[in-house]
């Protein structure tokens, strides 16, 4: 197989739906493998490695398996890595990895998601069931996950100065790119005061600063340099990857900052880029201080000064110093669970040139997925990937 | 009003004994025999070096680190709300998780200077530790 390093994404396809009640999550799967494989110009046959992960209602271990059954995946790499919101940017990276390895050559992965229609267990009793060690000592308190990254929020404002109306800006550049997009699920535009006014959940996070609960999906393929030129698709190069797992190392955690410091200088060196040299930005927008905590720690600007640097429009496309999520993001597009793979795809759209009109980055050639799974104030996996367009 | 627990924590070999010792009355956390690291939630090796460790007494006081005022959400009776989540900065060195069990959440702040209480659960040998301003 492959002897050339380069690797590229040769399909993506963002499943359309925001509410999928007469779905199976399985189906999702299928519809967006099919979406993605499509749009490389691809068959199912033609696929030899396959990478996904679980979403709460399907967490059990052997999900890569139970998902090449179900697609009838003839396979000869797999990878369940499960890094919750970032497991798919990781996927690129262990895809891209594998291909390398002459392992495979057509690398899918699938993820599918759909929170907004599952029978949820958390009614309100505090009686969730305990699913990991920690849970014992955190979620017994009756913390969910809006409250955890709010301490990260209340942190940063106490150390930097950080505002709820700079924190409210991330939102505004989402929604202002929402607009334009007809799948968002909320596609009006909000203004700073429309943030704050709207109910606090956990302070200080405001119910804006929080993404939205959606049914979805998405999949992208990965291939090798032959298979690449073999294809009439625009693909875009995987330029250098990054992850790293932070956590509460014993109780000297600093929750002012991510992972995305050491996984942001990793991906960077691996392409041999700076953050100079990136013209769109996907990044997971859990909560509005995951992307601003993300954006320093990623060295786009100072510690501490990321609540200056997201006012006055620095995050909106197509004239911002850094456009962030032009689909409107988790915040405001699409959320179902988990984010990472949806911040991928609209990387891939913007350095096709494929993005929505208004929100297109002119001449976009650059961009940075940065993935952010499990939570900030505890523990979690950063991915940062790099990736080029065809014009680079 | 006051925290009252919802749901028991799973008991296991290496925390059988910090929610023991919380039902006496003591908030334990565990010091590595090689390093000297303090670290919580307990664990049997330590997450600095995987030395042997042991179970040490702390003062149960400290200071809130970080904080948020739960005002909507599904994981709490909403008769019980605003709850107090926060990270507290033990004297002994580790941060850890907890509630601060005030009825009014403009008491609490960053920096604010906190001692544990333990709430009883249904189990005798099980108590949760809490953490309340220091008059």
């Amino acid at each position: 197989m492959s002897t050339d390093r380069s690797v590229y994404i040769a399909g993506a396809y963002e499943h359309p739906t925001r509410e999928a009640q007469n779905k199976t999550q399985e189906q999702l799967h299928a519809e967006v493998a099919r979406g993605a494989l499509d749009d490389a110009g691809l068959a199912s046959s033609d696929v030899n490695g396959y990478l996904t992960s679980g979403v709460p209602e399907y967490t059990y271990a052997l999900v890569p398996i139970v998902m090449a059954d179900y697609l009838g995946l003839e396979v000869n790499f797999a990878d369940g890595t499960n890094f919750g919101g970032s497991s798919y940017p990781a996927h690129v990276k262990h895809a891209a990895n594998a291909i390398r390895d002459g392992m495979c050559d057509v690398c899918l992965i699938t993820f599918g998601g759909r929170p907004r229609s599952r029978d949820d267990d958390e009614s309100g009793t505090g009686t969730r069931p305990l699913r990991i060690l920690q849970d014992s000592f955190e979620r017994i308190y009756g913390m969910n996950i809006v409250s955890m990254y709010a301490m990260a929020a209340k942190r940063h404002m106490y150390e930097y100065g950080t505002t709820a109306e700079q924190l409210a800006e991330v939102r505004v550049a989402a929604s202002h790119h929402a607009q334009f997009n007809e799948h968002a699920v909320y596609p009006d535009p909000v203004s700073v005061e429309d943030v704050i006014d709207s109910p606090v959940i956990a302070d200080p996070l405001h119910l804006y600063d929080c993404c939205s609960v959606t049914d979805g999906g998405g999949a992208v393929v990965v291939v090798s340099e032959e298979i690449r030129e073999q294809l009439d698709r625009e693909c875009v190069e995987v330029l250098g990857e990054g992850e790293y797992i932070k956590h509460q190392n014993g109780g000297t955690i600093d929750i002012t900052s991510t992972g995305a410091r050491h996984s942001g200088p990793a991906a960077f060196e691996d392409a041999g880029l700076t953050p100079d040299d990136v013209d769109y930005a996907s990044i997971y927008d859990s909560f509005t201080i995951t992307v601003l905590e993300t954006i320093e720690d990623l060295g786009f600007c100072e510690k501490g000064a990321g609540g200056e640097f997201v006012e006055d429009g620095a995050l909106q496309a197509p004239d911002g110093e850094l456009p962030v999520n032009t689909d409107g993001g988790g915040l405001a597009s699409n959320h179902p669970d988990r984010g990472g793979m949806l911040r991928t795809i609209e990387a891939v759209r913007q350095l096709r040139g494929e993005a929505t009109e208004e929100v297109q980055v002119p001449g976009a050639e650059v961009a940075l997925v940065h993935g952010t799974g499990g939570d900030i104030s505890t523990r979690h996996a950063s991915v940062t990937l790099l990736l080029g367009g065809e014009g680079r | 009003m006051s925290w009252e627990p919802k749901q028991l924590p799973d008991v296991t070999p290496e925390s059988r004994e910090y929610w023991a010792a919380a039902a006496d009355g003591t908030l334990k956390i565990k010091e590595c025999e090689a390093c000297g690291s303090r670290f919580h939630y307990p664990r049997t090796l330590c997450p600095d070096c995987l030395g042997d460790t042991r179970w040490i007494e702390t003062d149960g006081t400290g200071e809130i680190y970080a904080y948020s005022s739960s005002m909507r959400t599904q994981s709490w009776p909403e008769e019980e709300l605003p709850h107090v989540i926060a990270y507290v900065e033990l004297d002994e060195g580790p941060k850890m998780i907890s509630v601060i069990d005030v009825n009014d959440p403009e008491l609490v702040d960053i920096g604010t200077r906190v001692e544990v209480e333990f709430r009883a659960t249904q189990q005798d040998d099980v108590a949760i530790p809490v953490f309340v301003p220091v008059e």
